[in-house]
C-alpha cells in the first residue's frame, strides 16, 4: 500500500516536529519538499494523520514518575474518585492540537474527566469545577478564557471589568459580569445557569443577560433560548450528590446520571422528551440511586448490560 | 467569493490564492484544492482568532491542518465500509447486521500498548517528548530545562514519534 521510503518518513516526521513550533514559518521550503516526488506527499499525509491519531492515544497514557510536572500546571490536583470510582479510567490530560481554529494565536492546552469523576482547575482568579464526562479547553496565555465542547462545570469567577472572562461553547459565547454559574453542554444544546452575579450570552450581537436566578436553556438545533427561573442553590448541587430538575427531559436526566454515577445511562426514545421535575439524590451508589429514580418516575429503570436503560410509562 | 465583505483573514486569502492553491496541490488535493480553499475562507471569517501575527502562515497552517481532516475522514469512511463488508456481509432486510466489536475493550488494549512503547522510550525521551507533544514546549526551551543540546532534543523527539507511529500502524494491520 506504501510507496515511500523509510527515510521519506523520517523526513515526514522532521517535519511535523518542525511544525509542532508554534513560530514555524518555513511553509514554502516545506512545500517545495513536497513537490519534489508525489511519494513525499503521500508520505506526509499519512504521517500527518497517524499523528493526529495520537491525540486521542495519548490522552489516557500516565508518565514517568520522573517526568511528572515540577512545572507550573494550573491543575489542582484535588481530583477525588466518587461513589467508590465506578469507572477507573483516568482523568487526563490531552492536546488539543487539532484545534486549527486556535493556531497560533492561541495556546490552548486540555483538561478533561471520565464519567464519574470530578476535577478542580484553579486558574487566576477563576474556579471551575469540573463534574464527569467534560472536556475543556484552556490556554496557557490568557487565563480569563475557556472553551467547553461538551461535560458540565461550575465556573467561579472574580468579575474584573477590564477582562471579563469568557467562556466559549459550540452554540454560545458567555461572559461574565461578577459570577458564578454552571454550564451544561453537549449534542448541540446549552444549559446555563447562574448562582451569583450575571453571564452575558453572544455579547455584542442580541447579547443576552442571565442575572443570578435564571436559567438560559438553548435547546438542540433552535437558534433562540428560553429563560427561565432557577432557584441560586441548586446551581452546582451536583457537587453535594444532588440534582435538580425542573421540567428538564428525561434525556437530560439520563446524561447527568451517566456523567455523575460514571455508567452508561439512556433513555427509551418515547421517554427521552418527557419533562421530569423532582430531586434525585446521587448517595449509596448506582444501583440505589436508580431504584430512589424509579420511584420518582413511576417508570421502569432498568439494567442492561453495563448501563441502564430509563424506559417509558 | 460571497456577498459578505471579506475579514481581514479572508483578504489575505484572496491575495494569495494561487500561493495556497499551489500549496493545497502539493499537499495532495488535488482537484479539491479549490474546495479545501473555499472551506478555509469560510472558516476563518467565523474564526474569532484574535490578532494573527503572520496572517500568511497562519493560513498556511490552518490549510495544512485542514487536509489533515481532510485525510482522516475520508480514510475513516474507507475503513468503515471495508469493517462492513468483511464484518457483516451481505445485508439482510430486517435483520440487524452483527454489532461492532467491544470498542472499549479494543481501546483499552491499545493503551497499554501506547503505554508500553513509551516506557520502553526511557525517561528523559518520553519527557521531552511530553513537553514538546502535550504542553506545546518550544524545542529550545525544552533543551534550556533538562540541561540537554537541542540535537539531542530533536533525535529523542524523532525516536519517540518513529516508535509511536510505528505501533499506531502496528494497530492497523490486525
Amino acid at each position: 500500500m506504501t510507496d515511500w521510503t523509510r527515510e521519506m518518513e523520517e523526513e515526514a516526521i522532521a517535519w511535523l516536529i518542525r511544525q509542532r513550533d508554534p513560530s514555524f514559518d518555513d511553509w514554502e521550503t516545506f512545500e517545495a519538499w513536497l513537490a519534489a516526488d508525489a511519494a513525499h506527499a503521500r508520505a506526509y499525509a499519512e504521517t500527518a494523520a497517524a499523528d493526529r491519531d495520537l491525540d486521542e492515544l495519548l490522552s489516557g497514557v500516565s508518565w514517568p514518575a520522573e517526568a511528572e510536572p515540577d512545572f507550573d500546571e494550573p491543575v489542582v490536583p484535588s481530583r477525588r474518585r466518587w461513589l467508590g470510582g465506578a469507572l477507573a479510567a483516568s482523568v487526563a490530560l490531552a492536546v488539543a492540537a487539532g484545534s486549527w481554529l486556535a493556531w497560533p494565536s492561541r495556546d490552548l492546552y486540555s483538561v478533561q474527566t471520565a464519567a464519574g469523576e470530578r476535577r478542580t482547575v484553579v486558574l487566576a482568579d477563576t474556579k471551575l469545577e469540573l463534574n464527569g464526562e467534560t472536556r475543556i479547553e484552556l490556554d496557557r496565555k490568557d487565563q480569563r478564557f475557556a472553551r467547553m465542547e461538551q461535560g458540565q462545570a461550575l465556573f467561579t469567577v472574580r468579575h474584573d471589568p477590564a477582562h471579563p472572562f469568557r467562556l466559549e461553547t459550540a452554540d454560545a459565547t458567555l461572559v461574565d459580569a461578577g459570577t458564578t454559574f454552571e454550564v451544561t453542554t453537549g449534542g448541540g444544546a446549552l444549559d446555563l445557569a447562574v448562582s451569583e452575579g450575571m453571564v452575558v450570552v453572544d455579547p455584542g450581537k442580541a447579547g443576552i443577560d442571565v442575572p443570578a436566578g435564571q436559567r438560559f436553556t438553548l435547546a438542540k438545533g433552535q437558534r433562540t433560548g428560553r429563560l427561565s427561573a432557577v432557584r441560586p442553590a441548586d446551581v452546582g448541587a451536583w457537587r453535594s450528590g444532588q440534582l435538580f430538575y425542573d421540567g428538564a427531559p428525561l434525556s437530560r436526566v439520563a446524561a447527568d446520571l451517566q456523567r455523575n454515577l460514571g455508567v452508561p445511562v439512556s433513555v427509551n426514545d418515547a421517554a427521552a422528551t418527557r419533562p421530569f421535575r423532582g430531586v434525585v439524590r446521587l448517595d449509596g451508589g448506582v444501583e440505589p440511586t436508580m431504584a430512589r429514580l424509579g420511584v420518582l418516575l413511576g417508570a421502569p429503570v432498568r439494567r442492561s448490560g453495563k448501563g441502564w436503560v430509563i424506559a417509558g410509562p | 467569493m460571497d456577498d459578505v465583505p471579506p475579514s481581514g483573514l479572508q483578504a489575505v486569502i484572496l491575495a494569495n490564492r494561487e500561493k495556497l492553491l499551489r500549496f493545497l496541490v502539493s499537499r495532495g488535493a488535488g482537484d479539491a484544492a479549490e474546495d479545501v480553499l473555499q472551506d478555509l475562507y469560510v472558516r476563518v471569517a467565523t474564526a474569532d482568532a484574535g490578532p494573527v501575527a503572520q496572517p500568511l502562515s497562519y493560513l498556511y497552517r490552518a490549510a495544512n491542518n485542514l487536509t489533515v481532516d481532510r485525510f482522516r475522514s475520508r480514510r475513516q469512511t474507507e475503513r468503515r465500509e471495508q469493517d462492513w463488508s468483511d464484518a457483516a456481509g451481505p445485508t439482510e432486510p430486517d435483520r440487524s447486521d452483527d454489532p461492532p466489536p467491544d470498542r472499549s475493550l479494543v481501546a483499552r488494549e491499545t493503551l497499554a500498548g501506547v503505554q508500553a512503547v513509551l516506557d520502553g522510550l526511557g525517561v528523559r525521551t518520553a519527557t521531552i517528548f511530553r513537553r514538546h507533544r502535550i504542553d506545546g514546549v518550544q524545542q529550545r526551551d525544552i533543551a534550556r530545562e533538562l540541561g540537554v543540546s537541542l540535537s539531542t532534543v530533536e533525535a529523542d523527539l524523532r525516536r519517540a514519534y518513529r516508535a509511536l507511529l510505528d505501533y499506531r500502524r502496528s494497530i492497523d494491520e490486525v
